[in-house]
């Protein structure tokens, strides 16, 4: 009985720590896809900058300004993310 | 707790968490493979970015260069023209060409006429006239001389633009073809040629060893980078597009094979080597310039035949009422009116400079793009665990060359009786993607 009873104790222990782990794994990916996401879209934002910075008599634009997309409670906990990359 | 769990450490089974670790590591491996090629694929996304808008700027300061030059040029024609004119009244009003040598001042007034071993205005109307012409026919062959050759400039110039073009872009391109010194020196036949130390100091060292194929590509225009665009022919014009590559490869020996000589690196749109870099051009194949000419300023060129008219009239009546006392002024006003209408016809006709059809500068500067697209291809690399993907990652430009506060390549003098040559300036910009 003892035995049976750790075996069964094993499980419990294997589920809870395991549902913990894929939480925490769900939550690494979505982060890892805002990091994507984000390196995507500074070459993005930072190519549409090169148009204006090849204009004449404007030395100030074309600055590239980091903007990067918000890494939000929502995109982590429910997976909407908080931008969309163009 | 601890000592609990210290005790009770036998009682564990070891390596349960293992290959749970082992799946964890080799997601994470694989994610941070993707975010690798991600930003592989960045760089290559900018690096053709940059060389697109360099080899558009590049191109379009080329023909903002070549703008300025055809100005410059039409100042000279202008100051030539005015010159020619202003010859044309001093024989038609003094009877002599005030630039010649020799001639005083009374001479030039015309007050000593009467002393001059000439026989009346029966002479002297034929020679004004044949001395106006030789100065006239010979100013319109230089010009349309100068004409042509300016639209052939205008031909190669277009072709130096894509060329430029091709080189910026390339240059910009970030091609990582390395070099490969040990390998050659390993394999050069040392002992099979004579003098062969020498030999490979000063010829195989100073051209092949200190240079990549993509080196050797680009400092040979003609059969290297912007072998497309071949040769130029009065009146052909540059190829409209101009389609440019070089590719390469690592070797197993870890030395470097590239395309050079050419530009085949890949055929029916597949690669030869594992890596290119290919530039597409776009872009006018000539300048159509056209003779501007003194009549197009509306009245202001006819108000000098008004004055030869009087000058000439006072000039043949002078001497018509020597010999013709009577008719003098009927002799002297039919002259007066025969140079005057020549030199209407002059000045009607008299090109002073270069402009575009219709005098359109926008419609030949800003409208007129150098549309590049730069494409860099690498075969996907296969790295066990992942598979890199890149295949081939494009962008495209254009660039132009605009007016800016009136630019022309027509004479500056006429903009505002000055030559001010800050009016033949025209600006260089990127456009956006012209599809």
């Amino acid at each position: 009985m003892i035995y049976k009873s750790k075996r069964s104790q094993a499980i419990l222990d294997f589920v809870l720590i395991f549902g913990i782990l894929l939480v925490f794994l769900v939550g690494l990916v979505r982060i890892w896809v805002w990091f994507n996401a984000n390196y995507a879209k500074r070459n993005a934002d930072y190519q549409k900058t090169r148009l204006i910075a090849g204009k004449a008599y404007d030395l100030t634009a074309g600055v590239y300004i980091d903007a990067p997309l918000e890494l939000t409670d929502d995109w982590v906990f429910k997976g909407k993310p908080s931008g969309t990359v163009k | 707790m601890f000592i609990f769990f210290a005790e009770n450490r036998a009682n564990y089974k070891k390596g349960q968490i293992f290959p749970f670790l082992i799946a964890i590591i080799v997601v994470i491996v694989i994610m941070a493979m993707i975010t690798a090629n991600l930003g592989k694929l960045a760089i290559f996304k900018t690096d053709v970015s940059n060389a697109a808008d360099a080899g558009s700027l590049g191109g379009a300061s080329v023909l903002s260069s070549f703008l300025l030059q055809i100005g410059l040029e039409s100042d000279t024609w202008c100051a030539n023209g005015i010159v020619l004119m202003a010859r044309m009244a001093s024989i038609f009003i003094l009877g002599k060409d005030f630039t010649l040598p020799g001639i005083s001042l009374n001479r030039a007034l015309g007050l000593l006429w009467s002393n001059d071993l000439n026989l009346g205005p029966l002479w002297m109307f034929p020679n004004d006239l044949i001395a106006a012409i030789k100065l006239y026919v010979p100013y319109m062959i230089g010009f349309y001389f100068a004409l042509e050759k300016a639209k052939l400039n205008g031909e190669m110039t277009w072709a130096s633009a894509k060329q430029k073009a091709l080189s910026s872009a390339f240059g910009n391109a970030g091609v990582d073809e390395g070099m490969n010194p040990r390998n050659k020196f390993k394999n050069y036949p040392f002992n099979a040629l004579p003098g062969s130390y020498d030999r490979y100091l000063n010829v195989y060292m100073a051209n092949e060893f200190n240079q990549s194929g993509f080196s050797r590509f680009m400092s040979h225009p003609v059969s290297g980078f912007a072998a497309a665009i071949g040769e130029i022919r009065p009146g052909s014009g540059s190829p409209q597009l101009i389609t440019s590559g070089y590719g390469w490869s690592q070797n197993e020996d870890e030395s470097f094979r590239g395309s050079y000589p050419g530009n085949i690196y890949k055929i029916l749109n597949k690669p030869l080597y594992d890596n290119y870099v290919e530039v597409r051009v776009i872009g006018r194949s000539d300048y159509p310039f056209e003779p501007l000419t003194w009549s197009q300023f509306g009245l202001i060129p006819f108000v000098l035949p008004v004055a030869i008219y009087f000058g000439a009239f006072a000039k043949y009546l002078t001497h018509g009422l020597i010999l013709l006392p009577f008719l003098g002024e009927i002799i002297a006003g039919i002259f007066a009116a025969i140079v005057t209408a020549f030199y209407t016809v002059v000045i009607t006709t008299l090109p002073i400079g270069y402009t575009f059809p219709g005098r359109d500068m926008e419609k030949y500067t800003d409208k007129e793009n150098i549309s590049l697209k730069v494409t860099r291809y690498k075969k996907n690399t296969d790295m066990g665990i992942w598979n890199f993907q890149y295949g081939r990652v494009s962008a495209m430009s254009s660039g132009h060359t605009f007016v800016v506060n009136d630019s022309t390549i027509e004479p500056a003098f006429l903009a505002g009786l000055s030559f001010n040559t800050s009016k033949h300036l025209f600006e260089t910009e990127l456009t956006g993607v012209i599809k």
